[in-house]
C-alpha cells in the first residue's frame, strides 16, 4: 500500500529527499541492516553506510543502482521469497518499508552530500546536538526597546521573522508570585509583595532574584529538580524495598550544593567520583561530602531478592540515568543493540560499562543476603552535621579486585560474551581512551571527560533543562533527549549562547538563573493574543510566559505555608526501624507512608509505593530518571481538593490564622486573598465572601451548632474553596 | 515542530477526565474540549473487538498448576520418588476429577469453577522468565521487570478510554497489596489518569471519596462558591482549556463520589446473586463482594477491573493452604462467569485468571509437603470476551515439567488479550524517551487458536 501511495506522488524536492532520507531509510538501515553491514568485516562485504559502499556492493554485485529498482540488488534481497537469500534474514521487511527502499532509489537514492562515509565522525556532523558549542554574536532586533537582556534579542528575533508581538510585561504581583514559587517553591509573603509592588527603582525586581537565590527554600526546590534527574529514592527498589536511612545525606548534599552555587562541573565530578576525589585529598574539608555525592550512582535501581542479582540492570539503570540526566541521551538501548537512531554503539555502552564493572555498589540488604555491605565509612569531621546519626554512606567506591575492561554482552545477556569494550567515552565525541591506572575503576577519568571540553552535551544539557524549570518547557523541548529523534531546539543559537556564558561565568546556576529571570521574555504576562495564536499556538516562540499548575510538591509546601504550618529544615532521619532491624523479605517488603510538616522534598520516598500525594499530583517516577514533569487534571485531585482530611487540616489552620489576624470580616477576606494570591480582592469578591460565610454559618446555626463553631466552620469553608481555587494553584 | 499537534499533546497531557458532553459547562468550554481530545473518551481499537473491557483475577505468590488446573494423575502414582538434588516428586493432596463437554481434567479444588470449564480457555503451557515473586508480578503486568513501565491495565485505559465520565478507568481491588507494590498498576510514562485507582475494601474504597459529616452537609455550598471562582478566573483566561479541564474535573469529582458508593451498594442485588457468589448481605470484603463488585463496575463501563486476591498462594512447605485459598475464591469467581453470563455480559467481558508463575511437581526433601516456584510452566485462562469455550491449549508433560505443546510465553498471553479488545499489540505504542514503548517489548504472539 504504502508503496503505491508513494509512488504516486511527484519526485521529492532535494529538501524533501533529505527529510525522506532521515525519517525512512537511514532509521531502517541503523535498525535492520547495520549491525552486520558495517563495520571492517561487514556480512557479504557489504557495508550499507556509505553511498560509496552501496554503489560497489559487496560479494553480489552492486546493491544501489540509482534510479533503477529492478537492477536493485538491495530490492531483490528485501522481496526474495527465498528464505536462503532474503534480507534481512530473520524478519521480512513491511510493504511499506520495501516502498521506501524503492522511492528512494527511484528518487536518486539520495544521501548527505556532508557524510562521504556513514562514521560517528559524519554522524557528529549531521546532528546539532554533537556539534561544538558556538558562541553565536548577539542578534540586532527592530524591537530593541522590548529588549532588556541578550536573550531578548534572540527572542525577538524570531518573533519578527514569524510575526509575532510580545504580550504586555506581567503586573508586579503577578510576576513576584511567579519569580518566588519558581524559585524557592513556596507562595511569596505578603511583606515582600507589598515592597515589591511599591519599590519604583530599576533594580527592584533584580534584588527580589537576589534574595530569592540566598533564602534556603532555594535549594529545596532546584535541588528537588536534580533529585528528579537522579532518580532519588529512600529505598532499594528489589523486592523487599529495603529503606535506606543514609540515603538522605545525598539529598541534603544536593540541596546545599544548589544552595552553594557548586559550580555544575564540580557538582558532576563529585557524583561520578567523588570519592576518588575524596581518596586524592582525604584532608579537604568537602571529603564526606564528596564521597555522599556518589550516592547518585550508588541509588541505581536494585533488582531480586539476593546482593547484587541482575547486576547488568543496576548498571544499566546507572548509565541510563548519566545518559539522560547529564548527557541528554538515551544510552540505556544500546544494551542490547546499536543505537537504532543516535550514533552510539554496544562499545561505546560498554566502555561506559567497565567505569561500572569495577565499582563496588553499596547493598542495603535484601530477602536473601539481610546484612547490609559495602557502605562507604566516612570520617567525622568539624564540618560533620550533628543530626547524622550514621558515618556509613549510601556511596560506591572502587572495586578492590578490578577487572579491567567489560566484554560487550551480545544482546545484552550476560551469559554471551562479545568483544572486550575499551573503557573510553562515547566515540562520536572523542576517539580518545583515557589512560587510566591499573587499580582504578577510571570513573575518574570520565567525570573529567563528561565535564570536559570535547563534550558539548553536558553544558547544553543543564542550561536548557534550568530553561525548562523556569519557562515549563526546554528550548529543546525533550529535555533528556538531545538524540536524532529527540526534539530540534526552537532558538539554537540562544542555546548555545547561554550555554557559552554559562561557562565563562564558571558552571554557575545561579549566574543562570539570573541571566534567564531578568530578561523580558520571563517577565511577559500569560494573556493571550488571538493573532498570536493564529501563527504560534503552541508559544514555541514565547511571545507570552505559559501558565502553569503547581507541580506536586509546590502544593504540597503552599498549603502547608499559607495555613503557617510549614516546618523548616528536614525532619532528619525518616522513622524506619533501628538500622539493625531493617530486614526484609519480598512477602514482607518496607511499605509505609511517613508524613510530616516539612517540605515536600524531605519526604520518604520508596519505590515499590509512591507518596499518594504525589502520585496523585504527578510526582516524580522513583524508579527512574524524569524528564519533565506532567500536569495532569483528573477527579480524584478534585476529591482530594473536597475531602481529604489533609485540605480539611489545612483549612482549619488558615482559618485560624485569619481570625487571628482580625475579627472583622471584611479584613480577613482582604487578608486571605493577599496570602493566596498575592492580591486583593476587589468589591464583588469581597460581598460573595462575606455573603458566603453569613449563609454558611446561619445555616449550621439552623442546624443547632453554637455560634462559634458554625463561625469557625464557615471560615474553614470559605479557606478550603479558596485554597482549591485554581487562581491558588495555577502560576500566571 | 508541527504546532498544530504540539497544541493537541499539550491539551492530551492534562488530561480531561470526562466527557463534556452533556455536561453544564459544555456550552463554555473551547471547541478544542471536544470528545476526540478527552483523552478518557470512548475510543476505538484497531480493529473490531470481541471484547469491550477486562477483568483480571490475579493470584499473588504463584499458584500452582498441577494442584489447579493442569492435574496429572501420572504424578499422583509417583509420589516420593527421588529427582535428584535433593528432591522428590510430589502428589497433589487433591483428587482430580473429568468435566465439561470436553472432558476437560481438573483438580477437585475448584468445584464450582468446574461447572463453568465449557466457557473457560485454559492455557497450560504458560512460561515466564523470572522465577521469583517480585519480578514474576511485575512480569505479568507489564511484560518485563528491568524497568519500571505500564502495566496492563494503563495500557488498556490508554488504548480504550472509559464508558463511563463518573468512574475511573483502571480500577484494582487490593484488599492487600501484591508483591511489587501499586507499580503493577502505575501508569508510569503514560499519562496519570491511566494508573490504577486502588479499592481497598472496606469502609472507604476509594480514598477521599466522602467528605467528612459536617463538610458533607455544605459541600454543595462550597463547590458553588468555588465555581464561580473559577469561573471567574477562567473569564480572563479563555484560551487555556486546561482550567476549563481542571473546573469540570469538580463536576467529575461529584459524580464519582455519589456513583462510585452506588457501585459498592449491593441492596438492589437479589438473594440468588449474591448467592451465586457466595456471599451474604453484611459482606463488604470477601473476594466474592469483590467479584460483584467487579461485574456492577463492567456494567457502568470501566474498562479494565483487577481483583488481586488477598491470599497468598506461595507454598514451599505445606500445600494444606490451598484448601482455603481455592474456598475463598472457587463460588466467587465460578459466580462471576455464570453471573455475566445470565446478564449477557460475558461474551463482551473477557475474564483473565492469572498469577505469577507455577509450582514445582517436586519439592525439597526437607520440605516435601510444599512446592518451588517455577517460571517455565503453569497455567492461566480466560473466559469470556471472545475466546473458546471448554479448550484447551497447550500442554506439559506427564508431571506437570516440561512444556510438551504450544508454549505461550507472558508477552503472548498479553498480546492475544489486546488482540481480543482489537488491538494490534505491535502498533498500541507511546512515545517516550526516544523510542517507542509497547506492552509486550519487541516480542508477542497472538495465540489465534484460542479466539472463538
Amino acid at each position: 500500500m504504502a508503496c503505491v501511495v508513494l509512488a504516486a506522488q511527484s519526485p521529492l524536492m532535494s529538501d524533501e529527499r533529505a527529510d525522506f532520507f532521515e525519517t525512512h531509510i537511514r532509521p531502517m538501515f541503523v535498525q535492520k541492516c547495520a549491525e552486520c553491514h558495517t563495520g571492517n568485516t561487514p556480512e557479504g562485504d557489504l557495508r550499507i553506510d556509505s553511498m560509496d559502499s552501496l554503489t560497489k556492493g559487496g560479494m553480489s554485485g552492486p546493491s544501489v543502482v540509482v534510479k533503477d529498482i529492478e537492477a536493485s540488488l538491495l530490492i531483490q534481497r528485501v522481496v526474495t521469497d527465498d528464505p536462503d537469500k532474503q534480507m534481512p534474514p530473520e524478519e521480512r521487511l513491511t510493504d511499506a518499508e520495501i516502498g521506501a527502499l524503492k522511492k528512494w532509489i527511484q528518487d536518486g537514492a539520495y544521501w548527505p552530500e556532508a557524510e562521504k562515509e556513514w562514521t560517528s565522525a559524519a554522524d557528529r556532523a549531521a546532528h546539532w546536538a554533537f556539534q561544538p558549542v558556538m558562541d553565536p554574536a548577539v542578534p540586532d532586533v527592530q524591537n530593541s526597546a522590548w529588549c532588556r537582556t541578550e536573550i531578548d534579542h534572540f527572542i525577538a528575533a524570531q518573533h519578527a521573522d514569524r510575526g509575532l508581538t510580545p504580550v504586555e510585561p506581567a503586573d508586579r504581583r503577578t510576576l513576584i508570585r511567579r519569580a518566588t514559587l519558581d524559585l524557592t517553591g513556596l507562595p511569596p509573603e505578603i511583606e515582600d509583595v507589598e515592597a515589591f509592588v511599591a519599590d519604583q527603582s530599576e533594580d527592584a525586581f533584580s534584588r527580589v532574584v537576589e534574595r530569592l537565590l540566598a533564602s534556603s527554600a532555594y535549594g529545596e526546590r532546584w535541588g528537588r529538580h536534580w533529585l528528579d534527574q537522579a532518580r532519588y529514592a529512600d529505598t532499594s527498589g528489589d523486592g523487599t524495598d529495603t529503606p535506606i536511612p543514609e540515603a538522605r545525606y545525598y539529598r541534603d548534599y544536593v540541596i546545599q550544593s544548589f544552595n552553594d552555587d557548586l559550580p555544575w562541573n564540580q557538582f558532576l565530578r563529585e557524583q561520578i567520583a567523588g570519592d576518588l576525589l575524596a581518596k586524592e585529598q582525604p584532608e579537604n574539608p568537602r571529603a564526606n561530602q564528596q564521597i555522599i555525592a556518589t550516592g547518585y550512582i550508588a541509588l541505581s535501581r536494585r533488582f531480586g531478592n539476593s546482593a547484587f542479582a541482575e547486576m547488568n540492570l543496576i548498571v544499566d539503570d546507572t548509565i541510563d540515568t548519566i545518559g539522560k540526566s547529564v548527557m541528554g541521551l538515551t544510552l540505556g538501548c544500546t544494551r542490547c543493540h546499536h543505537h537504532k537512531f543516535d550514533p552510539v554503539t554496544m562499545n561505546d555502552y560498554y566502555g561506559l560499562y567497565g567505569y561500572f564493572a569495577n565499582t563496588q555498589y553499596p547493598h542495603a540488604g535484601t530477602e536473601h543476603q539481610k546484612d547490609r555491605q559495602y557502605f562507604v565509612t566516612m570520617k567525622k569531621n568539624d564540618t560533620w552535621p550533628e543530626q547524622y546519626d550514621s558515618l556509613e554512606a549510601w556511596a560506591v567506591s572502587d572495586r578492590e579486585k578490578q577487572s579491567g575492561d567489560q566484554k560487550i554482552f551480545i544482546g545484552g545477556d550476560p551469559g554471551q560474551r562479545g568483544d572486550v569494550a575499551r573503557r573510553g567515552f562515547l566515540s562520536v565525541l572523542s576517539s580518545e581512551f583515557p589512560e587510566i591506572p591499573k587499580d582504578s575503576s577510571g570513573r575518574r577519568q570520565f567525570a573529567d571527560w563528561l565535564t570536559g571540553d570535547s563534550n558539548p552535551l553536558t553544558t547544553r544539557v543543564i542550561v536548557n533543562r534550568v530553561w525548562q524549570y523556569h519557562f515549563g518547557r526546554g528550548i529543546v523541548e525533550s529535555s533528556s533527549n538531545f538524540g536524532l529523534q529527540g526534539s530540534k531546539p526552537t532558538h539554537p543559537e540562544l542555546l548555545d549562547w547561554l550555554t557559552s556564558d554559562f561557562v565563562r561565568h564558571g558552571w554557575s546556576i545561579k549566574h543562570l538563573h539570573r541571566r534567564i529571570m531578568l530578561s523580558a521574555v520571563y517577565q511577559l504576562a500569560s494573556t493571550g493574543s488571538e493573532a498570536n495564536a493564529k501563527i504560534d499556538e503552541g508559544n514555541t516562540s514565547l511571545w507570552k510566559f505559559d501558565r502553569h499548575r503547581m507541580d506536586a510538591e509546590t502544593i504540597r509546601d503552599s498549603l502547608l505555608a499559607v495555613s503557617h504550618r510549614l516546618k523548616s529544615g528536614s525532619n532528619g532521619r525518616h522513622p524506619f526501624k533501628p538500622t539493625s532491624e531493617l530486614k526484609y523479605s519480598q512477602g514482607r517488603p518496607f511499605m509505609a507512608v511517613f508524613d510530616h510538616e516539612h517540605r515536600s522534598v524531605y519526604l520518604m520516598t520508596s519505590r515499590l509505593q509512591k507518596h499518594p500525594f504525589l502520585a496523585l499530583f504527578d510526582g516524580p517516577d522513583p524508579n527512574k530518571t524524569t524528564e519533565n514533569r506532567r500536569e495532569s487534571t483528573v477527579a480524584l485531585q478534585a476529591l482530594y481538593m473536597m475531602n481529604s482530611p489533609f485540605l480539611k487540616e489545612t483549612s482549619e489552620a488558615f482559618s485560624k490564622r485569619l481570625s487571628e489576624f482580625s475579627s472583622e470580616p471584611e479584613q480577613r477576606v482582604r487578608h486571605a486573598y493577599a496570602v493566596a494570591t498575592a492580591r486583593e480582592p476587589n468589591a464583588d469578591e469581597l460581598k460573595e465572601a462575606i455573603e458566603f460565610v453569613t449563609d454558611y454559618r446561619n445555616e449550621l446555626i439552623g442546624q443547632g451548632k453554637q455560634q462559634p463553631e458554625a463561625e469557625q466552620l464557615a471560615w474553614t469553608g470559605f479557606s478550603r474553596v479558596l485554597l482549591s481555587s485554581s487562581e491558588f494553584l495555577y502560576v500566571d | 515542530m508541527n504546532r498544530s499537534s504540539l497544541t493537541r499533546r499539550r491539551l492530551l497531557a492534562h488530561g480531561l477526565q470526562a466527557s463534556v458532553a452533556g455536561s453544564a459547562l459544555g456550552s463554555m468550554l473551547p471547541m478544542a474540549l471536544s470528545s476526540d481530545t478527552n483523552p478518557l473518551s470512548p475510543r476505538q481499537p484497531h480493529f473490531q473487538p470481541k471484547a469491550k473491557r477486562v477483568i483480571l483475577l490475579f493470584m499473588p505468590g504463584g499458584a500452582s498448576h498441577v494442584d489447579t488446573f493442569d492435574p496429572k494423575p501420572e504424578l499422583q502414582l509417583l509420589d516420593g520418588k527421588d529427582r535428584g538434588k535433593d528432591r522428590v516428586l510430589s502428589a497433589s493432596l487433591w483428587g482430580n476429577h473429568v468435566c465439561g463437554s470436553q472432558g476437560t481434567r481438573i483438580s477437585n479444588l475448584f468445584p464450582e469453577v468446574s461447572s463453568c470449564i465449557d466457557d473457560i480457555a485454559l492455557v497450560r503451557s504458560m512460561h515466564g522468565d523470572k522465577g521469583d515473586h517480585f519480578e514474576a508480578t511485575l512480569s505479568m503486568h507489564s511484560g518485563t521487570m528491568a524497568e519500571a513501565l505500564p502495566g496492563i491495565g494503563a495500557w488498556v485505559s490508554y488504548g480504550l478510554g472509559t464508558q463511563n465520565p463518573n468512574l475511573p478507568s483502571h480500577v484494582v481491588f487490593a484488599e492487600s497489596l501484591p508483591y511489587a507494590g501499586a507499580q503493577s498498576w502505575d501508569s508510569n510514562f503514560l499519562p496519570a489518569y491511566h494508573q490504577g485507582t486502588r479499592i481497598v475494601p472496606g469502609p472507604e474504597p476509594i480514598s477521599n471519596l466522602s467528605p467528612d459529616a459536617t463538610t458533607a452537609a455544605m459541600q454543595s455550598r462550597e463547590l458553588d462558591l468555588l465555581k464561580r471562582m473559577n469561573q471567574r478566573h477562567f473569564s480572563g483566561r479563555s484560551d487555556d482549556s486546561t482550567l476549563a479541564a481542571r473546573m469540570y474535573s469538580f463536576e467529575a469529582a461529584t459524580g464519582l463520589q455519589q456513583k462510585a458508593p452506588e457501585v459498592f451498594d449491593l441492596s438492589e442485588e437479589s438473594d440468588e446473586t449474591l448467592d451465586l457468589y457466595g456471599i451474604k448481605r453484611s459482606d463488604s470484603r470477601s473476594f466474592g463482594w469483590q467479584c460483584l463488585a467487579a461485574r456492577r463496575m463492567s456494567e457502568r463501563g470501566v474498562r479494565f477491573i483487577e481483583v488481586v486476591d488477598k491470599g497468598n498462594w506461595d507454598a514451599h512447605s505445606n500445600m494444606k493452604g490451598y484448601a482455603g485459598l481455592a474456598r475463598n475464591t472457587d463460588r466467587a469467581i465460578a459466580g462471576l462467569l455464570k453471573d455475566l453470563k445470565q446478564r449477557g455480559l460475558l461474551e463482551e467481558t473477557l475474564v483473565v485468571w492469572c498469577t505469577e508463575f507455577g509450582r514445582t511437581p517436586s519439592a525439597k526433601k526437607s520440605q516435601k509437603d510444599g512446592r518451588d516456584h517455577y517460571k517455565d510452566a503453569f497455567t492461566c485462562w480466560m473466559a469470556g470476551g471472545g475466546v473458546k469455550g471448554g479448550y484447551v491449549h497447550g500442554a506439559t508433560d506427564e508431571i506437570g515439567e516440561k512444556i510438551v505443546q504450544d508454549p505461550v510465553h507472558i508477552h503472548d498471553f498479553h498480546a492475544t488479550i489486546m488482540h481480543l479488545l482489537g488491538f494490534d499489540h505491535t502498533k498500541l505504542t507511546y512515545h517516550f524517551s526516544g523510542r517507542d514503548y509497547r506492552l509486550t517489548g519487541l516480542a508477542g504472539n497472538v495465540v489465534h487458536e484460542i479466539i472463538a
